[in-house]
Parts: C-alpha cells; structure tokens; sequence
C-alpha cells in the first residue's frame, strides 16, 4: 500500500517533468523547480507547521546530500527552503545530475509528507505541483531555442 | 465505500501484548512506557528491540541518567532475547546521553540524538529514561518546547519511539511531556488474589482499537509474558458439526448407566460441573470419563489436577484396572499437575488452551475449579475466569468436565455459588450413612438443551469404575434405551 502510494508521488513528478521540462537550461531547470517546491511548501504549511516542513526538508536534504552535493547550497530559512544560493553559484552541473537530484529531492519530500500524515496530503499537494506550468514560471525568461 | 486499511504496525514480540494492541504499536508512533522503578519498563523495551532489529530496521537505545549504559547491558545478556549479533552488525546501538545531560543539558541533548538519527536511520528509537528530561527542563515552557521538537524530529525521520519514564497517574494528567505522546502504556504491580502481581494496560494507542483492560504479566528470563485472557479467549462461532449436523453432536460418557440418565448424550461444546463433599467420587469419575474416551471412543484427552499429582492419579488408575500409563505413552491421555501454590490464573488458563489445542483433546477434565480459582476473592471474577475455561471448552469443541468442592451439610451445589450458572449442566455427586453405612449418589441437577432422567441414585465404585445402581433413591427406574421418560432441565 505504501509503496503504491509512494509510486504515485514519482509517477506524477516524472510526467510533471516531461510536459515542463523538455529542452530547459539548467538555470530554467532550477526556477522551475524552485517554483515548484514553493507552490508545494505553501500548500503544506497551510497545514503543518513550519518547524514540520523544515525538518522534512532537512531530512530529505540530509539522505540526498551524497549523492547529489549541491544540495548543500539549498538553505532552510525560517520562510522555507531558499533555492537562491543554488541558482546564482549555476555551476557547470551535469544536466542529468542537476534533474535527477531536483527530482529525487521532490519525490522525496512529498514521500516523507505522505507516511507522516498518512496521505491525507497528498491529492493537494499534487493538484499543487500539476498547476505549476513552465509557461507561468519562466516567463521573462528566455526559453532555448527550439522550445515551444 | 473504500475499505479503511489499519496502518502498518511494529509487533512487539511479547507474548498477547500485540493482540492487546489490536496488532502492534502502529508504525511511527510515539509511546510512553510509564511505571515505578522495577515494574519492566527496560526489559519490555529491550525485548522490542531485540524482537525488532535488523540491518534494515535498525534501533537506537538512548541511555539518559537513570541507569549506566554498562550496567543495563551486563541485565541485558540474562535475557534469552539478547542476541549479540545484532549489537555487532549495528541493527541495536546503545548510546548513553548522561554525559552530555549532566555538562551541557537538555538543547544539547536533542542535537545528539538527532546526530544519531540522522547518521542511523533507525526504524525504532528508544530513550530510557525520558523523565529526565522534565527534571532538568527549567520550567515547564522549556519542557514544552523540548518534547514538541523531538516529538517533531522523530515524527519527520518515521522513527517509532518508545520513552520511558517513572510516571505516575498525575504525570498522565499535567506532564506537558504527555501532550506528545500517541500511545501511554503504564506497567504496575500491586497485590491482587492475595499475591504481588503485575500488570499492563494501554492507556491509550492513536489508530488501534486496543484492549483498555489491566492485564496481569510476568517477568522470565524469555522477557515479558502478557496473560490477557479477555482478549485471547472468546468465543468463536459454532462449528460445521454443529450447523451443518457432520460429525457427531453428542458424547457418550462411557461410564456404567450414565449415558442412559443422559439420553442422547451430552453436546460437543459443554461444560459439566461434578460437584460434591470430599470423598463422594469427584476425580475418579473425571478420570474414568479421561480413560473411557481414549479406549472406548478414540477420543484424547486432558487432565488438569490441581490437587493430585500425575504419579497418584496414575496409581489411583492402576487400582482401578485402567492402564491409563499406556494411553499416556500413546499420546491419547494426558496428565497436567499444577501445585496449588503455583497456580496463576491467568497464565493457567492460556496454557490450559493452549494444550488442549496442541493434543486436539475432545475430554478435559479439570480437577478442580474450586482449587483453581481458590485464590480469586471477587465473585465477579471467579465467574468470568470459569466462563473463560468453559469458552475454551467450547471453542475446542470438546467436553469438559469440573469438580468443585461443596462444604458438607450445605445445600450448595457448587464452592462459590456462581459456577453452575455459567456450566452448561451440573452432576452432583453425595454420600450419606444409612444404616452405619456411607452410601454414594449421583444426580443429574441440571442438563442444557439435553433430555436426561430425573432423580438420585446410588453409585458403587468398584474396580473398574463406576457402577450406578438401578435401585434408585429418587426418580423413575432406568430403563432400556429409548424407553426412559427423560425430561429437560
């Protein structure tokens, strides 16, 4: 039942990523990202209280930080996860790292949310993450040629 | 409507505690274990974890000030539950807190165990004693504040936790520490039935439907064995003989006449009080129903002599003509003697179930109830403990037969005067002097759902057994069968 669950929150991601993500820079990837997990973060904290959510993200930062150091620049403030360190260094990172790890920081994140309240979260948070549409984000931002 | 899954549970290893539980403590949970010093707290503890652990669910046991960390684990290895692996592969990890309570106190402290739990990902975090902390807190804000965070940083990382501390029922009630809590268990011991007993009972358990009962335990070198008999022994449905009619219904006694005073035998699933004064026939009668059914009808059985030891009853046997060793040996009879300063009842009555589910017995005979619950003061109790071994009876789809002792010259029919209520039927066995001699009677008092003759009749005991005498005292002649004008009680 669990990993049912669990498997839903990565299924949505991955198809999340495929109508938002096609041909994006890094710098693009990252906003998109950030704006996502923000939009999540919010609906979250309507809910739980922040020490919760840091803690969850602390966690989730802590299991992935092997595997993908760039998670160290991603700070907890009081206001929730800052992505602001992570875009402005924009290291050469490795395209596919920098998606695995934004991905697996996600999946991860709203995993622990889900076993810790039992799901009753997670419909939200989904309807969350499927209204963040790169469009809305990154507009301003100039999109690779051959997009769109 | 959608189908409401029960959460995934951690099974605590302990002996009914998670048919308490209602199937375990739910994962992720935070509990409270509470109890004086010396109730088993940190053995119940340890037991779980040792229960638990392995590379994959790893557990972290912090000490705090309450015991050295040295000397829990020199108790720790009497237990048969200690294995010493699972502290050298890291599935158990012992950390002791005193240290750094006592030099930097409780902020530091949450910082050490979250370094831990960060570096262990343990599935099961243990902190004994967690009343320490409400002793070092400053004011109750600071202790507030202290269970919130950890209460939090466990909830984050899914650690189920157990803490334990010396609580007492008013910590229960204004113990800020208790706010965080999902579950309290407390363990006591008070005496009870005129001994020190202990007992468990959950409190509370978020996400279970658990037993709110107290429920008496003991403390072995196995650990904790919890004895919840209103929880493990209940009623079950009839079984297909009785619904469907397959197999026979009714049991013949096999002793002289007696199936004739008890026209079409007595329903798989009874339970028969044989009561009577000392002297009147009581334990041979059980024996020869023991004895009878193993040789007569193929069907084993039990007895369960609280007052005669196996070697007596097997020489009781012998003079009788019975070779009751040889049904022994063939594993159709057996003898279970309990001293009566041993008895427990609770832990009596599971190993009473449990044995006759083992040997399959279809005959138990119990020697004595009034023995068996002597110790009980509450005639509550008595009747929920004999309702409790005639449950058994039932559910084993057996025939059970208990002598209680009646005081001469009274006109009970049982000790505590509330066994026959609960029994299905009553034979009462007596003796009287006529003539300067001492005649025996047996008398069918009451029979549920079974036509049976009325009356008084003399008995004989003679080698070989029982003999009932048709010269009866009261009632109608015994006649062939079929042709006897039985009536139901």
């Amino acid at each position: 039942m669990k990993d049912v669950q669990d498997n839903a929150h990565k299924e949505l991601i991955s198809l999340w990523e495929k109508q938002n993500t096609k041909g994006l820079r890094n710098e693009q990837l990252m906003q998109l990202y950030a704006s996502a997990f923000g939009a999540i973060e919010r609906r979250c904290s309507a809910t739980l209280s922040s020490i919760t959510i840091n803690v969850v993200i602390d966690r989730v930062l802590h299991l992935g930080a092997k595997k993908y150091p760039f998670f160290s620049l991603l700070t907890i403030e009081p206001s929730g996860l800052n992505f602001k360190r992570l875009i402005q260094k924009n290291e050469n990172y490795k395209s596919e790292e920098l998606r695995n790890g934004l991905n697996y920081f996600l999946a991860e994140f709203l995993t622990v949310i889900g076993h810790i309240t039992s799901e009753v979260l997670s419909e939200s948070l989904h309807k969350e993450l499927r209204e963040v549409i790169r469009e809305n984000v990154l507009n301003g931002h100039e999109l690779q040629r051959g997009d769109e | 409507m959608k189908e409401k899954k029960q959460d995934e549970r951690i099974l605590t290893g302990v002996r009914n505690l998670d048919e308490v539980l209602s199937g375990g403590l739910p994962v992720g949970n935070i509990t409270v274990l509470a109890g004086t010093p010396g109730s088993g707290k940190t053995i119940l503890s340890q037991q779980i974890a040792f229960y638990n652990a392995s590379p994959k669910k790893r557990v972290l046991f912090f000490q705090t000030l309450s015991e050295p960390t040295a000397k829990t684990l020199r108790y720790l290895k009497h237990f048969s539950f200690y294995d010493p692996q699972k502290m050298e592969d890291g599935s158990i990890e012992f950390i002791d807190l005193g240290e750094i309570l006592r030099s930097e106190g409780i902020e530091e402290a949450i910082e050490l165990i979250m370094s831990h739990i960060k570096r262990v990902k343990p599935a099961i975090v243990i902190i004994d004693s967690f009343k320490v902390f409400a002793d070092l807190a400053k004011s109750n804000q600071e202790l507030r504040k202290f269970s919130y965070e950890i209460a939090i940083n466990l909830m984050a990382w899914e650690c189920s936790t157990l803490l334990l501390g010396e609580f007492n029922s008013q910590d229960l009630e204004t113990n800020p520490l208790f706010s965080i809590a999902d579950g309290i268990i407390t363990l006591k011991h008070h005496a009870e039935s005129g001994e020190e007993q202990r007992f468990i009972q959950v409190v509370k358990m978020r996400g279970t439907n658990h037993s709110r009962d107290e429920h008496t335990f003991l403390i072995s070198n196995s650990g904790l064995e919890v004895y919840a008999p209103r929880v493990t022994i209940r009623r079950l449905p009839l079984l297909d003989r009785q619904t469907k009619g397959s197999g026979p219904v009714r049991a013949k006694m096999g002793i002289s006449e007696l199936d004739s005073l008890l026209g079409e035998g007595i329903p798989y699933g009874s339970s028969i009080l044989v009561s009577g004064a000392a002297g009147t026939g009581k334990t041979l009668l059980l024996l020869e129903f023991i004895y009878n059914g193993a040789i007569k009808y193929g069907e084993k059985g039990i007895f369960f002599s609280f007052e005669e030891t196996t070697e007596r009853l097997i020489t009781n046997a012998k003079s009788m003509g019975w070779d009751i060793e040889r049904e022994i040996e063939k594993g159709n009879i057996e003898i279970v003697f309990i001293a009566q300063t041993d008895i427990l009842v609770e832990k009596h009555l599971l190993m009473m179930k449990e044995k006759i589910e083992k040997l399959n017995a279809k005959r138990i005979a119990v020697d004595s109830v009034s023995i068996f619950v002597h110790k009980v003061i509450d005639p509550q109790v008595v009747r929920e403990k004999i309702f409790q071994l005639g449950t058994i009876i039932q559910n084993a789809q057996g025939i059970g037969l208990f002598a209680t002792d009646i005081p001469y010259g009274t006109n009970q029919i049982s000790r505590f005067g509330v066994e026959e209520t609960i029994v299905d039927g009553v034979i009462i066995l007596s003796s009287e002097e006529i003539a300067s001699k001492r005649e025996r009677f047996i008398e069918i008092y009451k029979l549920r759902n079974t036509t049976h003759l009325d009356g008084k009749r003399r008995i004989q005991i003679k080698k070989g057994g029982i003999v009932i005498m048709n010269n009866h005292v009261s009632g109608p002649v015994i006649k062939p069968r079929g042709e006897n004008e039985y009536f139901t009680s």
